[in-house]
């Protein structure tokens, strides 16, 4: 059991630039108190205070620390209080903090699963194919319960705590990602004539590899260069620095997906360069994951950014002259270095190399590391053997409790490839490149080869002038262009198969090399199968540690050259996101009515349609039916009003009005008189029902049409787009949201109206069923209309919107001495379907004919045109076997069908219910429903299944239900 | 103008009314509706208007004309039209025209609601012989109006908007008619003297929802709702 540490931790040291010494801060971990630094992240705080183990494996829950401490893998996922997966390594520590390991059964220290580890030669690469797939009782009640149990990473809380997420949009000439030294060069190049430039780095401060690396034997050199380049940046105020950001993907126009903090920014950019930079890479061998083995660079971020000595013993494995600085480095943190273990033969001139023997520090040319060793549970490293070449042969061993792996590295090629481009390897020297990048996009520093400090700075100064040139802002002559300086990036180090095994290669999956060469040798020889069949790259880390080494032993197991075989594609995200991230702050636009806070208070139960909210009925919810039930009796016996402002509304005017109106509907419009309203009817070229309405006529050139309440933007859209071709004198204006709109309706509706209004005869000799006149309602300007969708007398009473308030009011107040009521929508599908009115788009589909929907009435066959004409003629001499038919069930006690029930004909599936309700005006139940043509007479029996499989017998009825002669309405 | 009034004694009222009288506001009549004079601090409205001030101008007149003849039907009406479709032309009474389509002008009222331009031209319209000459459209009851005043203003639509407003990428009088926080709407840079503002433009039935959309929007920059009173002060100030 690790002691409690009240302090800065036994491994700090003097140095840390991200920290703040004077400021603690106190948090647990797997129950027991830490103290870090204000700047620490989780994992340096930790580290500083000798805890290592962060989190175990996912499939053999071994233990795991810190690898990279650049948040490239799963190692370092913890659970911080309710959120699971953060990266230790970057995210920061804070003041009591909760935070614990993940993937493991009872504690992190004694995980009862870590005995999974034993059973790996019973768990070979796709080892679930094979397992899981015979028996089906047996993966119903074992395997998936078992998987469920142990799938996952990370507790998802659902007491999580609400967290305020949002998106911004963003907008630069140039963007550049990668803060180091090519990535700052190339956003000075590029603003030198102004241009608005945007830098993201993902680290916390800018200077990429100057931040930790050491370029000379004195360890001044980094820091020089990253000091001009920030102070330069910061003196060009044309110039964005985003730090501890990431840009998690790119999409097509440089569409960028900056992530920081809570925030999603939105970027465009019209020229990207990128400046990612390198990924360093581990070595196989046995027990290359321990705790303790880290890459030379995370050693370094340690010492240089939070203060901490990474050991006290150390390794440093390397082959190239970067691992001497980190022995360097290591040496001026207090750490003993027992080795340097180079792969290369041949010695190196390079100062640091020098530095690092003059030290007299051991190095071990032409060896390499085969295997590491630990004590009880794999806690941490403890020792380290080394043989030539690395090969299966031990020379010797060395005692250390820290392996720093400084042997290779690849581009960051993610963002590259996302754009199209291409990862090409030159198999004769190891070394990457990136090709066949589509325009307005560069790369620059190491991802394009451009390696040391020098050329990187070049090579970023070049970039960001072509992308200024792009845009035809450069700042003076072309800059030469620099020579490529490509180093050997990727390692002499082998992979091959340990004979002891754990030579992880995908540290998530923790798959090894032996896995991967299964894979092969079961056929799947193409990366992309071997990707599948194996999960390698599949984790979290998407491959960011594991492509190169599976591409490396296809090759090898293959025959074939890593330029051959490739590299893994790329995809976004780049790295792990919040799914808050992508959730956040999303817009959901309303619609509400003029009258929308008189149905809150009135206690209406709102509904959707579309964006639209609308008051279903009122009253509470427990009490629907009956609420519904008063409201309609009230209507037919009385009195009642409904907001119907979400109507569609548009004017349609200009000379050819009538004959637009005319192409546009089924019915006759030229002749229609001024003064009056019509049904309108508007199918589709396929002769298919889309919408209906009224148009009210108020001039000969002045249209005023309505549509359904979610069908307004449609027909606006389809009557532009036929007059785009028409090309007739007439302008068509969606006005939907200008006018409010009040139906008042029921027997008393004139007698209150009359009261209200002084300059519209409201009589039904001058004011007749489907009138229309403009006029004033209580001093409000307002159109008037005689028509109505409930079957009773009634006036729909539109107003400006800003009256609609107000107009609503003074009805309410002015109908109190009649008992007037307020009814909702629900209500207003009652009173329709006793009256036997379709709703379009609800008793209609995408297949409605006017023929299957009794609607021929509608259409005017003597007219030359009108949209769907022709294909209704051929629809009408091939009828469908479909007819929407009225039913009624006059079983008292019969269960009430449910819309979308089916109905059947002769134990066959013939239609289903489009509309039903249980109407306490008429005592039964009654509806719409599509039934076989040949049973859609009245008296045809209408059996419907229920939705718990009983039947319900209807029976057509002839339409409408209620006041067949149209009396009411008419009076 | 008379004070304290409420807007639920006049019969045209603002779409956002009650969200104003909920923080606070104080009304005054305007021809026969009611305008938010301020929201009890006029001084510190104004003030914050610098910084990032939002103003429901709902009620003040504006006018469309949309169809063959509206462009040159304007001009004889001595409308200064725009050069193009996105932009907008100052009026000499304070009054802007902004050109939507190759046929199609918006007209709205000076902030003071004094120019009277928008009623003359729909007088003008129903008693002129002229044709064709376009057809009004009824903006005052299609869109809701909102004044966005201050510098952090441009930065405050990035979170909502996908056009860069930048003043020196988005010019005086420019127009944008484009998604808003994921609803159409129209934005017209019109600043107020020497400040940056824009007059914004919504669906009259979607008010609610963007006054809270702008209002979480505007928290981070510490902006706040302002009165008509302080808009006009900084009109004076700002000239």
């Amino acid at each position: 059991m690790m002691p409690d540490s009240t302090s800065p931790g036994v491994n700090r040291v003097p140095g840390g630039e991200l920290v703040d010494y004077e400021q603690p801060v106190a948090f647990t971990f797997e129950g027991r108190s830490f103290q870090g630094l204000a700047g620490d992240t989780i994992a340096s705080a930790l580290a500083a205070s000798n805890q290592w183990v962060l989190s175990r494996s996912f499939k053999y829950h071994r233990p795991r620390g810190i690898f990279s401490l650049a948040g490239w893998e799963a190692n370092t996922l913890v659970q911080v209080g309710h959120e699971p997966n953060v990266p230790a390594d970057r995210e920061r520590v804070i003041e009591g903090a909760s935070i614990e390991g993940q993937n493991y059964r009872g504690s992190l220290e004694e995980d009862r699963d870590a005995i999974l580890g034993r059973f790996a030669r019973f768990m070979p690469v796709g080892f679930y194919y094979r397992a899981f797939y015979r028996s089906q009782w047996f993966w119903e009640n074992f395997w998936e319960p078992a998987i469920r149990k142990k799938a996952g990473l990370g507790r998802i809380s659902p007491d999580a705590p609400h967290r305020y997420f949002d998106k911004v949009f963003g907008f630069y000439d140039v963007a550049v990602i990668g803060g180091g030294p090519a990535g700052m060069a190339a956003a000075l190049e590029a603003s030198q004539s102004g241009l608005d430039v945007l830098l993201v780095d993902e680290n916390r401060t800018l200077g990429g590899a100057l931040a930790y690396e050491r370029l000379d034997d004195e360890g001044l050199a980094a820091a020089q260069h990253r000091a001009e380049l920030r102070a330069s940046i910061e003196q060009q105020p044309t110039i964005t620095v985003m730090t501890d950001a990431v840009c998690n993907g790119w999409f097509a126009d440089n569409w960028l997906p900056v992530i920081k903090d809570n925030r999603l920014y939105k970027i465009r950019a019209r020229e990207l360069v990128l400046a990612t930079g390198t990924m360093g890479q581990p070595a196989t061998f046995h027990n290359n994951d321990l705790p303790g083995i880290m890459l030379g660079s995370a050693a370094q971020r340690l010492i240089r950014a939070y203060g901490v000595r990474p050991g006290r013993r150390a390794v440093v494995y390397t082959n190239d002259d970067d691992g001497y600085g980190v022995a360097l480095d290591l040496l001026d943190a207090g750490t003993d270095i027992v080795g340097v273990v180079d792969l290369r033969t041949e010695p190196s001139r390079d100062a640091r190399v020098l530095a690092v023997a003059d030290r007299g520090i051991a190095i071990h040319r032409g060896q390499g590391v085969n295997s590491a060793s630990a004590g009880e549970g794999n806690w941490h490293l403890v020792e380290v053997t080394i043989g030539t070449g690395a090969g299966p042969a031990s020379t010797r061993s060395f005692d250390c409790d820290l392996l720093c792996v400084s042997i290779g590295s690849m581009p960051a090629y993610q963002l590259a490839l996302q754009a199209g481009a291409r990862l090409g390897h030159n198999d004769s020297d190891a070394t990457f490149s990136i090709v066949g990048l589509p325009e307005h996009i560069a790369i620059a520093g190491s991802l394009n080869s451009a390696c040391g400090v020098g050329p990187a700075i070049a090579d970023g100064r070049y970039a960001g002038w072509c992308a200024a040139n792009s845009l035809g802002a450069a700042a003076g002559a072309e800059p030469e262009r620099p020579g490529l300086a490509p180093r050997r990036l990727t390692f002499l180090h082998p992979v091959r198969a340990h004979p002891k095994g754990k030579d992880f290669v995908d540290f998530d999956e923790d798959l090894q090399v032996a896995d991967i060469a299964n894979a092969v040798a079961e056929g799947y020889s193409e990366l992309e199968l071997v990707k599948r069949f194996s999960t390698v790259g599949m984790g979290p880390s998407q491959g960011r540690h594991s492509a190169l080494n599976t591409a490396r032993i296809v090759a090898q197991e293959t025959d074939r050259t890593v330029g051959e075989v490739g590299v893994t594609t790329a995809r976004p995200p780049v790295y792990g996101e919040r799914l808050g991230v992508l959730a956040g702050r999303s817009f959901e636009p309303e619609r509400h009515t003029a009258m929308h806070h008189r149905h809150l208070e009135a206690g209406a139960q709102m509904l959707t349609a579309g964006v639209w909210w609308r008051p279903a009925f009122y009253g509470p919810p427990e009490r629907r039916d009956e609420c519904v039930s008063r409201e309609a009796v009230a209507v037919r016996q009385n009195l009642g009003m409904i907001d119907v402002s979400t109507l569609g509304g548009l004017e349609v005017r200009g000379p050819d009005a009538a004959e637009f109106m005319n192409r546009m509907y089924t019915f006759a419009y030229l002749k229609q008189p001024i003064g009056r309203a019509r049904y309108v009817l508007m199918t589709n070229d396929a002769g298919t029902i889309i919408d209906d309405g009224v148009a009210c006529r108020f001039a000969e050139d002045w249209y005023y049409v309505t549509t359904t309440t979610t069908g307004a933007e449609r027909v606006y859209q389809t009557m532009l787009w036929w007059n785009a071709q028409w090309r007739l004198n007439v302008d068509v204006a969606n006005v939907s949201v200008a006018f409010a709109a009040v139906n008042v309706a029921g027997p008393r509706s004139r007698e209150l109206l009359d009261t209200l209004v002084d300059d519209i005869d409201l009589s039904a000799e001058a004011f007749p069923y489907m009138g229309v006149r403009e006029g004033h309602v209580a001093g409000i300007p307002a159109r008037v209309f005689r028509v109505g969708f409930v079957g009773e007398l009634g006036f729909e009473v539109h107003v400006a919107s800003g009256h609609g308030e107000a107009l609503w009011d003074t009805i309410m107040d002015a109908g109190q001495v009649f008992g007037i009521v307020p009814f909702g929508v629900e209500t207003q599908r009652v009173l329709r379907l006793e009256k036997g009115h379709i709703i379009v788009s609800q008793d209609t589909d995408a297949m409605t004919t006017p023929e299957e929907a009794h609607m021929t009435w509608a259409i005017s066959r003597r007219k030359p045109f009108f949209v769907g004409k022709r294909s209704i003629e051929v629809r009408d001499r091939f009828l469908s076997k479909r007819k929407l038919v009225g039913f009624a069930i006059d079983d008292p006690f019969a269960p009430l069908p449910q819309e979308s029930n089916l109905v059947l004909h002769e134990g066959e599936i013939a239609g289903f219910v489009t509309s039903v309700v249980r109407s306490s005006n008429l005592g039964r139940i009654i509806g719409l429903a599509y039934t076989a043509r040949d049973a859609s007479e009245p008296g045809d029996a209408v059996p419907i299944r229920l939705d718990d499989g009983r039947s319900v017998d209807a029976t057509v009825v002839e339409l409408p239900f209620y006041d067949p002669d149209n009396r009411r309405q008419e009076m | 103008m008379s004070d304290e009034m409420q807007p639920i004694n006049v019969k045209r009222r603002s779409p956002a009314y009650r969200l104003n009288a909920v923080a606070g506001a104080r009304f005054t009549a305007y021809a026969d509706t009611a305008l938010v004079t301020d929201y009890g601090d006029p001084g510190a409205e104004e003030t914050a208007a610098r910084q990032l001030g939002l103003c429901d101008l709902s009620v003040l007149p504006r006018l469309g004309f949309k169809g063959a003849g509206t462009l040159d039907w304007l001009a004889s009406r001595n409308v200064a039209l725009p050069a193009a479709v996105n932009l907008a032309s100052p009026q000499a009474d304070g009054a802007t025209a902004a050109q939507l389509g190759p046929e199609e002008i918006l007209v709205l009222s000076d902030i003071a609601g004094g120019s009277g331009l928008a009623e003359r031209l729909e007088s003008d319209w129903h008693s002129s012989e002229l044709t064709p000459r376009g057809f009004p459209l009824p903006r005052r009851e299609t869109h809701a109006w909102f004044r966005i005043s201050g510098e952090c203003s441009a930065a405050m639509f990035a979170k909502m908007s996908a056009i860069d407003l930048r003043p020196h990428k988005f010019d005086r009088h420019q127009v944008a008619q484009t998604s808003i926080a994921r609803a159409t709407g129209i934005i017209i840079r019109n600043d107020i003297g020497s400040l940056l503002a824009y007059d914004l433009l919504v669906d009259w039935t979607m008010a609610d929802y963007y006054v809270h959309v702008l209002l979480d929007a505007m928290a981070e920059f510490e902006g706040r709702l302002i009165g008509h009173r302080a808009l006009c002060a900084l009109a004076d100030t700002t000239a």
